[in-house]
Order: C-alpha cells, then sequence, then structure tokens
C-alpha cells in the first residue's frame, strides 16, 4: 500500500501536471535518447511477464514455475507444507489488487492537480527527516564518544600516566637537589654523621637483635 | 650456519659501514639488507629440522651460558618479517639525505643485528645481551637525527625500556638458578617450571612481564611510545614499530609463557582486561589526533594490544593469529608509516588539519594508502583480516578464562573505533577540498612506487592465501601451545 | 712478596730520580719502565716464581686471589702512567716525589691483597692511605687541595682510631688472644657482643676507606679538591685495593658467621646505593659527578661483600678490574679538559670523535649495558645475591638505582653527541687516542669474554 502511495505520488508530482520549471529549464525537456528508452522498454515487457511466472495455483495448475525451480533450496522445509485452499488464494489476491489500486487513484488525484509543494509540517516532516535518527545517533553515541576520547588525551593521557612518568623524573631530581645539602663541606657534619651511623648499626646490634 | 649468518652479515656490514663514505653507506647498506633477506628466505626453504638451523658454541661455561642460536617457526617468520623490513626502509626513504649517512646505516645495521639476535637466541644470557644490543643503535639514531624534542623523549624510551629489561634480568636469573643444572639454555628454562612454585611464579611473571608490557607496549606502560614516535626520524620509526614491537610479543610467547605458565595463567585475566582497556583506550585518542604520526602510534598500540589479547587466551587460533599477525602488522604498519613520510617530505606537515584533496594530483599514492588503511582495519581480502580473525575466534573460544565474550566484544568495539579514525584521516588528508598547501601535489617516484607496489601484493596475497606461513609457524604452536598447558 | 718489596724499592728509586734527572719526560719514562717492571714481578709471583723468600711468620698469605688482584691493579696503574704520565709530573714541582708516593701505595696495597693478620691488616691500610693525605694536597698553590688534604687526614685519621680500636676489641675477643684471621671467626656461628662490636667498628673503619654511606662524606670534597690525576688514582685502583682487602678480612676471618652481619653490610648497601645514585643526579661538575659514581659503583661492588661466595669472588675481579679502566679512561679525559661542567663536553663528538667513542664505551660500562665489561660484573654482583635466595628486595633496590645511574651518565653521552657546541681545546698527545682505543677495547672484551680474566683465578701453577 504505502508502496503504491509513493511510487505514484512520484509519477504523479514529476510526470503529470503543469510544468512547474523555468523558461531555460523547459526548453531542455526531451524524451532520452533511444540508449535510454530501449531498455526502459525491455524492462518493462520483463517485469510484466515476470508477473506471470510465480501465477498462483488457482489460474492454472502447475504453472507455478519458480516453486518448482526453488523447490530444491527448501527441500527441508516443504514436506510440511500443506497448499491453501482456492478461496484463500482468491480472497488474498482480491484484496491486495483493491487496496493497491485505490491507493494509485488517491495518489493520483492528490498530486497530479496541486502538487504539494510547501514544507511538510509535523508528522511529514518527522518522515522526511529520517525520522531524526542521524541526530539521534550523533547526540547518543558520536558526541560522547569524541568527548571520552578528548578526556582520555588531555586528562588521562598527558595529566595522569605521562605525568605519573614525568613525576618520577621529577621526584628524582627533587630528592637530589635535597640530599647534595648533607655535603655541607663541613669536616664536623661529616663526623656527626659517621658517628651517628655507627651508633645506629650499634643499636641494631645490642638492642633490636636477639 | 644460517643463524650466524643472519646475524654476522648486518653485524660487520654495520661495522664496515662506519668507514665508508656518506654516499657509498646507502647502497652498502641496502646491499646488506638485501643480502640477509636472501639467507633468511634460504632458511625457511630448508626443512625443519635442518641442522643448518642451528648453531651452539661454548661462550660462558662456568656461568652455564653458551652461544646458542636456532631458527624455529616462531623465529622463521620474524627473521622475515625484519630482513624485509630493512630493505623496504632504505629504498622508500632513499632520497632522505641525512648528516654524516655512513653513522646512520651503520647504526641501522646494528640495531638489524640486535633485532634478529632477539629472535634468534636460544638461550637466556644471550636472549638479554641481544635485547639490550637493539635498543642502544636506536636510541643513537633517533637521538641523533630526530625532532626537536627528540633528546627528552628518547631518553625517557631507553630509560623505560631499561628499567623493564633489568627487572627481566632478576626474573631470568631466578629461573636460572631453579634450572635442574644451572644453565641458561632454553630448553632448560623450558623445565624450570616445575621446580618454581605457583607462588612464585606470580611475581616472578610480572618481573619479566614488565620488560615485554614496556616493549610491546601495554596500557599503562605506553606513554614513552607516542612521544619517541613522533620525534624519531621515519627510518627510525618504521623499525621500531613495525620490528621492535615484535620483540615483546615474541618475548612473550617464547620467554614468559612456556617458562611460567601457571603465572600466565593466574595473571591472564588481569593482562588481558589491560589489553582490552589500552586497545579502546588508544583508539579512542587515535580519534582526536590531528598529527599522523600519532595517530599511527596510537593505532599501533591498539593493535599490540589485541595480539597481547590473543596471546593469553591460549587457544591454538589465537597463537597461530598472533603469529600471522605479528608478521602482517609489521608489513601494513611500515606500509603506513611510508605514506606518512612521503606526506611529510612533501608537503612539510603531518597535521591533518593542513592538509587536503591530495588524491586530485597523487591517485598512485591514494590508492596505496587506501588499500594499506583497509587492511590496517582488517577489511577481509587484506592479510591483517586472516590474523585478526583467527585472534577473534581464540579470544572467544578460550577455555583459560571465563570473561571470554566480554573480551571479544570489546576487541571487536575496536574495530570499529580503527575504521572510524583510518577512513577519517583517508578522507580528510586525501580527500576533501585542496588548500594552498596541497595545490602544486606531485605523485610519488618509482621508488616509492615500488616499495609500496610490493607491501600491497603481499598484503593481498596473504590475505587470500595464508597458508604458507601457517606452515611455517604450525609446529611453534603446537609447542607452545603444549608447554602453556595448565590443568585448571 | 715479590710486589712488595718490588714497589717498595721502586718508590726509593723514583725519591732519588728528581735528584738526578732533570727532565719530567724522563721521569715519567721511568715511572713506566717501574710500573711495568712491578706488573711483571707480580705475573712472575702469581706463576709461582717468588724472588725474595721471606718468613712472614703466617702473617701473609699469598693466594691467587690476592695475587692476580695485584696484577689486576698494576696493569691498571701501567694503563694510568701512560694515559696520564705527564700530567703527574705536572702537577707540581716534584715529579719524582709523586711518583715515589705511587709506588709507597701500591705496596700498601700489595700487604692489603695478601694479610693473614689484623696487625698486617692495619699497616697495609696505613701505608696505603699516608702518601694519599699527600698526593692530594700536592697542588699547592690551589687551596681547594690543601682543604682536599687536611679534610682526608682529620677524616682519616679518626677512621684509623675505629679500625685499631676494633681491633683491640677482636684480639680480646678471640679464645686466645691472637690477631691472626684464622683464629678469630673461624666455626663460629654467631658472635659474642664483643667480637660483634670489634666486628662492626672494623667495618664502619674499612667502609670509611671504600666510601659505603654513611662513611662516604669525604669522598666528593676529596675527590674534587684533589688534582684530577691523584682523584683518577684514588678513586680507581686504591678503592678496589681497599675493597679487595675489605672482602679478604671478611671471608677469611668472618666467613663463617655471615648471618650475624649480613644485616649490616645490607643496610650500608642501600643507604650507598640511595645516596651515591641520588646526589649523582643533580651535579654539574662531571668530576664531581664521577666521584658520587664511585660512591654508586661501591654500592654495586658491596654485593660481593653480602654474600661471599665463588661467583662474589670472581665477580669482585672483574668489577675491579672493568671499574677502574673505565674510570681511568673518563678521568685523563676530564684531566684534559679545563671545563669540567656537563656542557663543557657539548659538541665533542664532533672534534674529537675517537675521544668522545671511548668516553662513550666507558660510560655504557659503568652503565651496565650489556656488551662492555660494566654488565658482566654487575651481572656477577646481581647473580651472587641470586645465588643466595635471600635479599631479592637489595636486588630490586639496586637495579632501580642503576636506571637513576643511566641518567647522569647519559647526560655527558647527550652532550658529546646529540648538543651543537664548540668543544674546548684538548691537548692530546698522539699515543693517548690508541690508548684509549686499547682500554675500550679490553672494557668490551670483558664484557664478551670475562672468562678470560677469571679463569685465572682457577689456572693452578705448579
Amino acid at each position: 500500500m504505502l508502496t503504491a502511495f509513493y511510487m505514484f505520488r512520484l509519477y504523479a508530482t514529476t510526470f503529470l501536471g503543469n510544468f512547474r520549471g523555468t523558461e531555460k529549464q523547459s526548453g531542455h525537456l526531451h524524451e532520452s535518447p533511444p540508449a535510454i528508452t530501449i531498455p526502459l522498454i525491455i524492462l518493462a515487457i520483463l517485469a510484466v511477464i515476470a508477473g506471470f511466472v510465480g501465477i498462483p495455483e488457482v489460474f492454472a495448475k502447475n504453472s507455478n514455475a519458480l516453486e518448482h525451480f526453488l523447490h530444491p533450496v527448501f527441500a527441508g522445509g516443504s514436506e510440511g507444507s500443506e497448499s491453501i485452499p482456492a478461496s484463500t488464494e482468491w480472497m488474498l489476491m482480491g484484496v491486495s489488487t483493491v487496496l493497491a489500486l485505490a491507493m494509485v487513484l488517491y495518489a493520483l488525484s492528490r498530486f497530479s492537480k496541486k502538487p504539494e509543494l510547501a514544507e511538510p509540517t509535523g508528522f511529514g516532516k518527522w518522515m522526511r527527516d529520517k525520522f531524526y535518527v542521524d541526530e539521534i545517533y550523533d547526540a547518543l553515541i558520536v558526541r560522547p564518544i569524541n568527548a571520552l576520547a578528548d578526556f582520555f588525551d588531555s586528562i588521562v593521557e598527558k595529566r595522569m600516566i605521562d605525568g605519573l612518568v614525568n613525576g618520577t623524573g621529577r621526584l628524582v631530581q627533587y630528592g637530589s637537589r635535597q640530599l647534595r645539602y648533607l655535603q655541607s663541606g663541613q669536616v664536623g657534619a661529616y663526623v656527626l654523621l659517621m658517628v651517628v651511623g655507627i651508633v645506629i648499626l650499634f643499636v641494631v646490634q645490642l638492642f633490636l637483635r636477639k | 650456519m644460517v643463524p650466524v649468518l643472519l646475524i654476522g652479515i648486518p653485524l660487520l656490514a654495520g661495522l664496515i659501514g662506519f668507514s665508508l663514505k656518506n654516499a657509498a653507506a646507502k647502497s652498502w647498506a641496502l646491499f646488506a639488507s638485501l643480502l640477509v633477506l636472501g639467507v633468511s628466505l634460504t632458511g625457511i626453504c630448508l626443512p625443519k629440522n635442518s641442522k643448518q638451523l642451528l648453531f651452539s658454541t661454548e661462550w660462558m661455561g662456568t656461568l652455564g651460558s653458551r652461544f646458542a642460536v636456532s631458527l624455529d617457526g616462531t623465529g622463521q617468520i620474524l627473521c622475515l618479517l625484519t630482513a624485509l623490513a630493512f630493505p623496504v626502509i632504505f629504498i622508500s626513504t632513499w632520497k632522505e639525505e641525512y648528516k654524516k649517512a655512513n653513522n646512520f646505516f651503520s647504526l641501522m645495521l646494528l640495531s638489524q643485528t640486535g633485532l634478529l639476535g632477539v629472535f634468534l637466541a636460544g638461550d637466556a644470557l644471550l636472549f638479554y645481551f641481544f635485547w639490550e644490543l637493539a635498543l642502544i643503535p636506536v636510541y643513537f639514531l633517533a637521538s641523533q637525527w630526530g625532532g626537536e624534542k627528540r633528546i627528552a623523549a628518547t631518553f625517557k624510551f631507553f630509560i623505560y625500556t631499561f628499567l623493564g629489561s633489568l627487572m627481566m634480568l632478576i626474573g631470568i636469573l631466578y629461573i636460572y638458578f631453579h634450572t635442574r643444572d644451572h644453565s641458561f639454555a632454553l630448553s632448560a628454562f623450558y623445565q624450570a617450571h616445575m621446580q618454581i612454585p605457583a607462588e612464585t611464579q606470580s611475581w616472578l611473571f610480572w618481573l619479566i612481564f614488565l620488560a615485554f608490557a614496556v616493549k610491546m607496549p601495554i596500557f599503562p606502560f605506553h606513554t614513552w611510545q607516542p612521544d619517541t614516535y613522533e620525534q624519531s626520524p621515519s627510518a627510525v620509526t618504521m623499525v621500531l614499530s613495525g620490528v621492535m614491537v615484535k620483540m615483546g610479543v615474541f618475548g612473550v610467547l617464547r620467554w614468559l609463557a612456556p617458562v611460567l605458565p601457571m603465572g600466565t595463567y593466574m595473571w591472564g585475566d588481569t593482562v588481558s582486561a589491560l589489553c582490552i582497556i589500552g586497545m579502546i583506550y588508544a583508539s579512542l585518542i587515535a580519534m582526536r589526533q590531528d598529527d599522523l604520526k600519532r595517530l599511527v602510534a596510537y593505532s599501533s598500540i591498539a593493535h599490540m594490544g589485541l595480539m597481547c589479547l590473543a596471546i593469553f587466551a591460549t587457544t591454538e587460533a589465537g597463537i597461530q593469529g598472533v603469529m600471522i599477525q605479528m608478521f602482517n602488522h609489521g608489513i601494513n604498519i611500515i606500509g603506513l608509516w611510508i605514506v606518512v613520510y612521503l606526506i611529510e617530505k612533501q608537503f612539510k606537515t603531518r597535521k591533518i588539519s593542513e592538509l587536503g584533496g591530495i588524491a586530485a594530483k597523487a591517485p598512485v599514492l591514494t590508492t596505496m594508502l587506501v588499500i594499506i588503511t583497509l587492511a590496517n582495519i582488517a577489511l577481509p581480502l587484506t592479510n591483517a583480516f586472516i590474523g585478526e580473525f583467527l585472534m577473534f575466534s581464540g579470544v572467544y573460544s578460550s577455555k583459560a578464562t571465563s570473561y571470554n565474550v566480554v573480551f571479544t566484544v570489546c576487541a571487536a568495539v575496536t574495530i570499529i573505533l580503527s575504521a572510524v579514525y583510518m577512513l577519517n584521516m583517508v578522507q580528510r588528508v586525501f580527500y576533501g577540498p585542496v588548500n594552498g598547501r596541497t595545490e602544486n601535489a606531485v605523485d610519488i617516484r618509482t621508488n616509492e612506487k615500488m616499495v609500496l607496489g610490493f607491501l600491497v601484493i603481499l598484503i593481498i596475497v596473504i590475505g587470500v592465501y595464508p597458508e604458507p606461513l601457517f606452515r611455517l609457524t604450525q609446529g611453534a604452536v603446537d609447542s607452545l601451545l603444549a608447554k602453556m598447558y595448565v590443568k585448571p | 712478596m715479590n710486589s712488595i718489596i718490588t714497589s717498595a724499592v721502586l718508590g726509593v728509586i723514583m725519591m732519588f730520580s728528581g735528584i738526578f734527572l732533570k727532565k719530567n719526560s724522563s721521569i715519567v719514562t721511568l715511572a713506566i719502565a717501574g710500573i711495568i717492571v712491578l706488573l711483571g714481578m707480580a705475573a712472575l709471583d702469581m706463576s709461582g716464581y717468588h724472588f725474595f723468600p721471606v718468613d712472614t711468620h703466617n702473617m701473609l698469605y699469598f693466594d691467587v686471589f690476592g695475587l692476580l688482584f695485584n696484577c689486576v691493579a698494576f696493569a691498571c696503574t701501567l694503563a694510568y702512567f701512560l694515559l696520564n704520565g705527564r700530567d703527574i709530573a705536572a702537577i707540581g714541582n716534584n715529579p719524582g716525589e709523586y711518583f715515589a708516593l705511587i709506588f709507597f701505595v701500591l705496596c700498601g696495597l700489595s700487604i692489603a691483597s695478601s694479610f693473614n693478620s689484623l696487625l698486617m691488616l692495619f699497616i697495609g691500610i696505613e701505608i696505603i692511605s699516608i702518601p694519599l693525605y699527600i698526593l692530594t694536597g700536592s697542588d699547592k698553590r690551589n687551596l681547594k687541595s690543601n682543604e682536599a688534604s687536611l679534610k682526608y687526614f682529620l677524616m682519616g685519621a679518626f677512621s684509623t682510631g675505629l679500625m685499631l680500636l676494633g681491633i683491640a676489641f677482636l684480639y680480646g675477643a678471640g679464645d686466645k688472644g691472637s690477631f691472626f684471621l684464622d683464629d678469630l671467626g673461624i666455626g663460629r656461628v654467631a658472635g659474642t657482643p664483643m667480637m660483634m662490636t670489634g666486628l662492626i667498628l672494623l667495618m664502619c673503619s674499612m667502609a670509611f676507606k671504600v666510601s659505603a654511606a654513611p662513611f662516604h662524606f669525604w669522598t666528593p670534597d676529596v675527590y674534587d679538591g684533589a688534582p684530577t690525576v691523584v682523584t683518577s688514582f684514588m678513586a680507581t685502583i686504591v678503592k678496589a685495593g681497599v675493597f679487595i682487602a675489605f672482602v679478604r678480612l671478611f671471608i677469611d676471618a668472618f666467613g663463617d658467621m655471615k648471618a650475624a652481619w649480613q644485616i649490616f653490610i645490607a643496610i650500608i648497601t642501600a643507604t650507598t646505593l640511595f645516596i651515591g645514585n641520588i646526589t649523582a643526579v643533580f651535579q654539574q661538575s662531571v668530576k664531581r659527578m664521577l666521584a658520587y659514581s664511585s660512591i654508586a659503583q661501591v654500592g654495586f661492588m658491596l654485593f660481593a661483600l653480602l654474600t661471599l661466595n665463588t661467583l662474589a669472588k670472581e665477580g669482585i675481579i672483574l668489577y675491579t678490574a672493568v671499574y677502574s679502566l673505565s674510570t681511568i679512561g673518563l678521568f685523563a679525559i676530564l684531566v684534559k679538559m679545563k671545563d669540567f661542567s656537563f656542557d663543557g663536553f657539548n659538541g665533542l663528538a664532533r672534534q674529537y670523535p675517537i675521544v668522545a667513542f671511548t668516553a662513550t664505551i666507558f660510560l655504557l660500562s659503568l652503565a651496565g649495558i650489556p656488551l662492555t665489561g660494566g654488565f658482566m660484573a654487575k651481572y656477577y654482583m646481581i647473580a651472587a645475591v641470586m645465588n643466595t635466595g635471600s635479599f631479592l628486595w637489595l636486588v630490586i633496590f639496586a637495579l632501580l638505582c642503576a636506571t637513576v645511574s643511566v641518567y647522569y651518565y647519559f647526560r655527558v653521552i647527550q652532550a658529546m653527541y646529540f648538543k651543537d657546541g664548540v668543544a674546548q681545546q684538548l691537548n692530546l698527545t698522539p699515543g693517548f687516542n690508541g690508548m684509549l682505543i686499547l682500554l675500550a677495547a679490553i672494557v668490551i672484551i670483558l664484557g664478551i669474554f670475562p672468562e678470560w680474566l677469571i679463569g685465572r683465578l682457577y689456572i693452578i701453577y705448579l
């Protein structure tokens, strides 16, 4: 149904009714060259013929060539299939054809005389803008991922991990800067530190080891 | 004989290269590296048990260390990569003018010696020797011929790696003292874990893994990498990224997982979690990079994370995938770096925001780049797809961890992210509007076309017919899995 | 015994050479000839040819360990003379005396490496120290040199007092009151309080001589103030010799009661490593940096004292050899420079490529990069500790400090190669480059084939 609607809307707005273009454009209107039209004609004929290839059982027995052609493919599945009673087939065919024809007539009548050129509003707009799926996708997935990537790059990478590595280097430098003050140049301080070392060793030996 | 030749040729060539004149040094280096390639290919053609693939001689008897080098499956594929990478690098940067080129090329050859030695060593102390020896020439190369902030960046790289190596030395020594006959040989190390209880294996694992984790690099030990890659000269970055990082993966495959299977099993989940975090983290950061070199650097972290994840999954598909992917990633990433180098040479900038519309004037370059990019994303038909598919199926079917589904899903997210940043980069740099800088773009020259074309052919051929590589590594994969087996 | 008497005689000869020889170069040549003779005598001593049979009543015991060390020390001194001979003579007005004092120091070294009695230890250490007090102050016009000499003397006297008190306690603590090492601690597992007191005092005074923390405070000032050539000698050969005495003392006397005193050595080692490495980071003068670096290297050498096993003994010989050669080489380059700061090395690689290259080898060796002897030496030390199975925390700490040391060693390399600058003029003699290359080659050979040196410990000459 929907297919019938939009296909014939397309046909009606493009081919029927009055020409809506400029003067210059109308000068360009011409029949397509044979290179285009002949294949189109052939395809159209084939389209009609194809419709008869899969003709249902009701019209002619055993004439559904496609079904037999494809039989081996469904060999496993077709064992349990029953054939549909003829009345159902008639009903299916009838209903679908009627509905399609109805939509065709509706579309033709609506669009051939006064084509709608205004911006669609509301529901129509939603349909035209692809239900905003792309925009939702962009907001839900693309933008957050980009933000996450930026976060990783600037905060985690530069400040945390690399910061840790560079920080270790800076810590060593800082330690060195402070440690060198131990070397004061005063012999008295040196000897004091030596004595402190000896005392510590004696404390460890005499008091902490038993 | 083959391993000795593989190490000896670049060593001698490098030492001789110091005394050559600048112009001759380039050709000499290319010649030597092609010779190495020939030897490596010969080694692959030899049967698996050939005597030519082993060499062992007395070195430090009282210490229990022999000069033992051998080529097995894992080593073969990585030696092939190294042997292939250097001529490719030399040819692609042929037109680059270096000050004191003889020193440059000699140091490159010496670094090749160290790299090959790592992949060939069959003795733990020898392995350690070569591990450090691969580092020194690269340090000098990057420090002397690098960018403006090179001294600090390469120094950080050196100290970081050195610290990891020293911890690894402690681990190696500990295992050495627990081998039955106090020997550093690989076979002795494989037996040693039976004397080491699980609790000890636990911290021993981390001591040794630290060195490899810094090398690969794994989050959070990766911060040296983007700066070093950015500041190094392009040829050195190609060596670093294409071959050196594989040292880390190789180390885990040969010297960690089979030697400490209990430890590997115990820490498998933790390491895998770190890998996953690193992969997603690096991919996200890559998305926001403006500098081409940093983008490729972060992309590399993501890929290595996947390889490390697959190792710890302990499945055949996973490990086979890692072996193949080491080779593939090497090719792909070198291809990418070549393109970055060419862009930088021509347009004097690496910033994506300053480039655009190169495809109009340089179609060949664009075509090559697009194929290499698709390989980086692991599109089917490219070599990386084989590797990544195997690794994914390995992780998914892993019995070693209970989080295999989570890991697989997160890893798959990384692929999507990699597609995002790579295609984004391609689109903004090569398509889109031309600006002042790129108006006069010139397409690439013959030597560059040759090299890139060769890499592209490799990418597609391996992507369609990876069987030869599988045959090369199958034996190693099986023996590795047998050693990694731990009764749950 | 050869070396002791030969070096003493040579010392006297050098003293008088100052009267008879007028030109400095002849004095230098005589000194070099003398050291070659001395080296020959030591080598012969190792091979079993003893020229001076003197009955020392077991106070001196010449084993392969001590004799091999003598050879190493004299070989290093030969290299030292070849590199720095002219500069030694140029310190002041008395060239002959300077060489004489050096030979007397070597005599003390020979005694200290072969002692079997505490008295001999004392004599050896004093014979080493007193000429050094004089040598430190030999640049009489320089105030810093005088100050350094006085500081060294004062603090040295203090430590000698400690040593004598320790010896006295040990004499009293032994079963039968003797000075011989054998009678002290052999067979004991734990020490009596008096013995432990003596041991600690002796340990502290030896630690002073070796410049281990917290007894190291004299080192930066003395090394900085002394003339650079004297510093070169002090920091390498003397330190190595005293260290060998230290090791010998503990192996022979207290080897069996390790559990009693290992903890002290561990504390001293950790402190030394920490202070040595961290303080070196911020130094602005390469000479002072090398002084602190020598303290840090002692920290590593102390591992040999901690463990006292076979690996340790082999390792300490290797360590002293490699460390001495590397530092002598570096100081030889420093002697030729006027500006000791790091920036003074800028651009050296362009002007003097050989000097820069060999300096890099020496620095890599000190930092412990594989392929150089320094790595094998550090390896032996670490392996010795890991062999005992304990003190793992100390090993990890030591390697962390080694990483820190990479920083200040590499600063020099960075200045030489990667920073641009106009290098200062060095007045190099023609043989200088050749000698440096020889030293660098030996350092690398020892890095690949350390057995070449260590194997000699085990060659038994008939």
